[in-house]
């Protein structure tokens, strides 16, 4: 197997020179299949539209179902992602738990999600405790878990098959200490997001063949310390082609981008809060399962009013 | 047989490798509105926990005659719960510090209901009470000042250049249970231990109590002059203490005092 990866390697540095190939051969425009990214971050417990304030009318995950719905009445390939804090903000998780926010996403079709720091906010057993009515699987390669009662209850990586383009999607979860307490996160290890983000797309894309690589972050968008947020990220790793971020809850209305380590592209999402926007990214891919074309938008969700 | 194996490896590799030249197309890189009605089946999935919730949410507890919302250096909102928190405790507790990123949402005009409150505080937080000595009083400040701005109560603060100064209400100078004096302190520290200069006849042993969150006093937001101090619990959350205040005064107002002041020497 090593000795199979070592020829790949050198297999790969021989197409550089072989790059006259015309890139037409390549590029068949008329047959690009598409591959809808959906994106949530934060959400925070928030059921209903605002009720007041600048945002009055605005989110609501009643509201948000029927704009997902008719995305996926479109007939493209789906995923539907969210990036961590989906407890904690409104009387609904104080008194059920997170029960309903779980049992919401499922009903929507959610694919996956990350943790981020106030899912601990009743402790890891509050968080085991609503995993039955969560039917999709939190994903997060840097905590290590094994020590603790989540050790079963979440992967380190998944591949996803949208219409055979391969999908590898990582978790990213933020630093826990000084931010949560230790009472509740307990025996969980924080490991350098860093190294596993190289570790994790490394094996995703290079072992497992996958086609585009998502790494789910609750690191926040950017700091003006050396805090790893989402831009350092981007910049010091290889493969990632789509970092979905949330935590700092900043409102993109499309995808920032940066290059990494190799001087690839790399976008980054995050669309806010509390439900206010929903990210859409749709990805063209030719019959190569190479990306041509990538459209993005933040949807506003705003209640219908008579 | 070697070279053909060789061939294979090879065609899978171009298959794979895509350039990396790809369009984004700009004009549909923008933000677009959608009105909707709420999808039926996730409705009917919400509302047996909506009439739990209403029940016990929709109760008003009082009104408040302005808007309150969080900021910097000082709030509204601030201001309002860290007042509210020392003014319950005032017996034994000096000072309140809390943190911005604790305030989850904002007061609005008008009736507040138990709702309104445990959105502005969903957190199970609890009031906690520890000491600081006067040269950690100022490590307190300093963090203030670095952050533009944290809600305080119980002191005045300015700074000017790189000095701060203090002042407080009375404070109780205490020896065991009995009261020596009551007086402000008023002090200034330019950086550095030596240059903490108390004007006011309190000497730096002597402790403030610091009413505060749990949350804040377990390391949370990094308020490193907290690490390894005792805590006394009061035995109650943050949230209750709100609720209670707005029971027992009916209505609630707010207002910026000048508490923290940053002069710049031109
Ligand atoms: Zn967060």
């Amino acid at each position: 197997m090593n000795s199979r990866r070592e020829f790949i390697k050198r297999a790969a540095l021989g197409t550089a020179a072989m790059s006259i190939i015309p890139s037409k051969a390549f590029s068949n425009t008329s047959e690009l299949k598409q591959l809808t990214i959906l994106h949530t971050n934060d959400m925070h417990s928030h059921i209903h539209p605002f009720e007041s304030g600048r945002n009055k009318g605005v989110g609501g995950i009643a509201q948000r179902a029927t704009i997902i719905k008719q995305i996926r009445d479109e007939g493209n390939q789906v995923l539907l992602l969210d990036a961590g804090d989906i407890f904690q903000g409104t009387p609904y998780f104080n008194i059920y738990g997170g029960e309903l926010e779980f049992k919401l996403m499922s009903e929507m079709g959610y694919d996956a999600s990350t943790i981020g720091n106030h899912d601990f906010d009743n402790g890891l057993d509050g968080l085991v405790r609503q995993l039955p009515h969560a039917k999709f699987p939190f994903i997060v390669s840097n905590y290590d878990f094994s020590d603790t009662l989540m050790d079963d209850n979440y992967l380190k990586y998944k591949v996803f098959n949208r219409g055979g383009i391969k999908i590898g999607i990582f978790g990213i979860g933020i630093e826990l200490e000084g931010l949560v307490p230790k009472k509740l996160y307990g025996n969980t290890l924080y490991q350098n997001p860093i190294d596993k983000s190289n570790y994790y797309s490394d094996l995703l894309k290079n072992s497992l063949g996958c086609d585009l690589i998502i790494c789910l972050s609750h690191l926040g968008f950017k700091y003006n310390t050396k805090k790893v947020s989402d831009k350092m990220l981007a910049s010091q790793t290889k493969n990632i082609d789509l970092i979905i971020g949330g935590h700092t809850h900043t409102f993109l209305n499309k995808p920032v981008i940066v290059e990494n380590l190799e001087g690839k592209n790399v976008q980054i999402a995050q669309v806010g809060y509390a439900g206010i926007n929903i990210g859409r990214i749709d990805y063209f891919l030719n019959q190569k399962m190479c990306v041509k074309k990538i459209n993005s938008t933040a949807i506003f969700v705003k209640k219908k009013t008579k | 047989m070697k070279l053909r194996l060789h061939i294979i490896y090879i065609t899978a590799i171009l298959l794979s490798a895509c350039s990396t030249q790809f369009i984004i197309d700009s004009k549909q890189n923008s933000i677009i509105s959608v009105s909707a009605i709420p999808d039926s089946l996730i409705t009917s999935i919400i509302n047996p926990y909506k009439t739990g919730i209403d029940s016990v949410m929709n109760e008003v507890l009082c009104v408040s005659e302005i808007e309150m919302t969080k900021g910097r250096p000082e709030s509204l909102l601030g201001n309002f719960v860290t007042d509210l928190c020392l003014e319950q405790y005032s017996d034994i507790a000096d000072i309140c510090v809390m943190n911005n990123g604790g305030l989850r949402s904002t007061l609005s005009k008008g009736k507040i209901t138990r709702g309104n409150i445990y959105e502005l505080m969903p957190f199970e937080n609890e009031l906690v009470i520890l000491e600081l000595n006067t040269l950690e009083l100022f490590d307190l400040i300093e963090y203030i000042f670095l952050r533009e701005g944290e809600p305080f109560s119980g002191l005045s603060v300015y700074s000017i250049d790189s000095c701060m100064v203090l002042s407080s209400r009375n404070i109780l100078y205490r020896q065991g249970d009995s009261v020596l004096m009551s007086v402000p302190i008023i002090a200034s520290s330019c950086g550095g231990e030596e240059e903490v200069y108390i004007v006011s006849k309190i000497e730096e042993t002597y402790k403030i109590r610091v009413l505060t969150s749990d949350y804040l006093a377990n390391g949370g937001d990094k308020m490193s002059f907290f690490n390894n101090k005792n805590q006394l619990k009061v035995g109650l959350k943050i949230r209750d203490a709100i609720i209670n205040y707005c029971k027992s005064e009916q209505t609630i107002s707010s207002k910026l005092d000048g508490r923290i002041t940053k002069y710049q020497n031109e």
